[in-house]
């Protein structure tokens, strides 16, 4: 990161030379101020502010920087793959033998991107961080739709209700939301996360 | 491993040169002690121990390739 040292009669004017010296427009500068100055009065007693200041670096780049470092450390080979969009940013790791860092029903990617919205909320960015692996949550998501239909019609064929097995609050809501509509079943959750489980119960008419 | 998460570690919490990460390898595990400023306690272990948690998950991968079991301790 490019960092300068500039003095300037005010705050602006010491912003306005360092956007000459930087080359970027002046919502790009980030800027400290190390000593403040005052203007005193016709000049006597006036004192320059003085500030550091370096180009802003895009959310999407401080975050990859901080996941390359992670796989690099974990010796792990992948493809960061990061869009923005309206406060939301989505960030897809790809590659090969991605599985571990998935990990038993997606927990060590759960973690994975706890530790990045934690760093991410170190680092100012107010944007809904989700991260994909290898489209894992993706595939997740349909065999879940379609796990939930596939039971909820022996629900109604046996007429009997039947307990999932203990999922996480979002992949629950899945759950529910696939068969919100379904006028033959209920859904609801027991227990105690992570533990926690979705019982499908035909409904009573 | 404790490189990782001394690159971690570092990242998360507010000050980061006061980070240290000491590594005592037992014959099937690793304990991975961490010392941070006293402000950023509550940071690196997270609410009901959730960071700490993640960490260990994360890290465990390191430990995996080597064959043996992590456990993080966060140093009063």
């Amino acid at each position: 990161m490019r960092e300068i040292e500039i003095e300037g009669k005010t705050l602006e004017d010491a912003l306005l030379k360092a956007k000459e010296i930087l080359e970027v427009p002046l919502d790009k500068i980030d800027y400290k101020i190390i000593e403040y100055g005052r203007e005193g009065i016709l000049g006597i007693g006036a004192r320059p502010f003085r500030i550091s200041a370096w180009i802003k670096e895009l959310p999407e780049d401080i975050l990859r920087n901080f996941i390359k470092e992670i796989l690099k450390r974990l010796n792990v080979k992948g493809r960061i793959k990061i869009s923005k969009e309206e406060g939301n940013i989505k960030i897809s790791i790809e590659g090969d033998n991605l599985g571990e860092l998935i990990g038993p029903a997606g927990r060590t990617l759960s973690s994975l991107e706890y530790i990045i919205r934690l760093y991410a909320s170190k680092m100012q960015i107010t944007d809904i961080i989700t991260v994909d692996i290898d489209h894992y949550r993706e595939r997740r998501e349909r065999y879940l739709e379609e796990l939930a239909k596939k039971i909820a019609s022996k629900v109604k064929k046996e007429k009997k209700e039947y307990k999932l097995k203990p999922m996480t609050p979002k992949e629950r809501r899945i759950i529910h939301l696939t068969l919100q509509d379904d006028p033959d079943v209920i859904t609801y959750s027991e227990g105690e996360d992570p533990e926690r489980y979705v019982v499908i119960a035909p409904k009573e008419k | 491993m404790k490189e990782l998460l001394e690159y971690i570690v570092k990242a998360i919490v507010q000050k980061p040169e006061e980070v240290e990460v000491r590594e005592v390898e037992g014959t099937k595990s690793v304990i991975l002690e961490v010392k941070v400023a006293p402000e950023d306690r509550g940071r690196v272990i997270g609410k009901q121990g959730q960071t700490v948690k993640a960490l260990q998950t994360i890290i465990r991968v390191a430990g995996l390739k080597k064959g043996k079991k992590v456990v993080i301790e966060v140093l009063q």
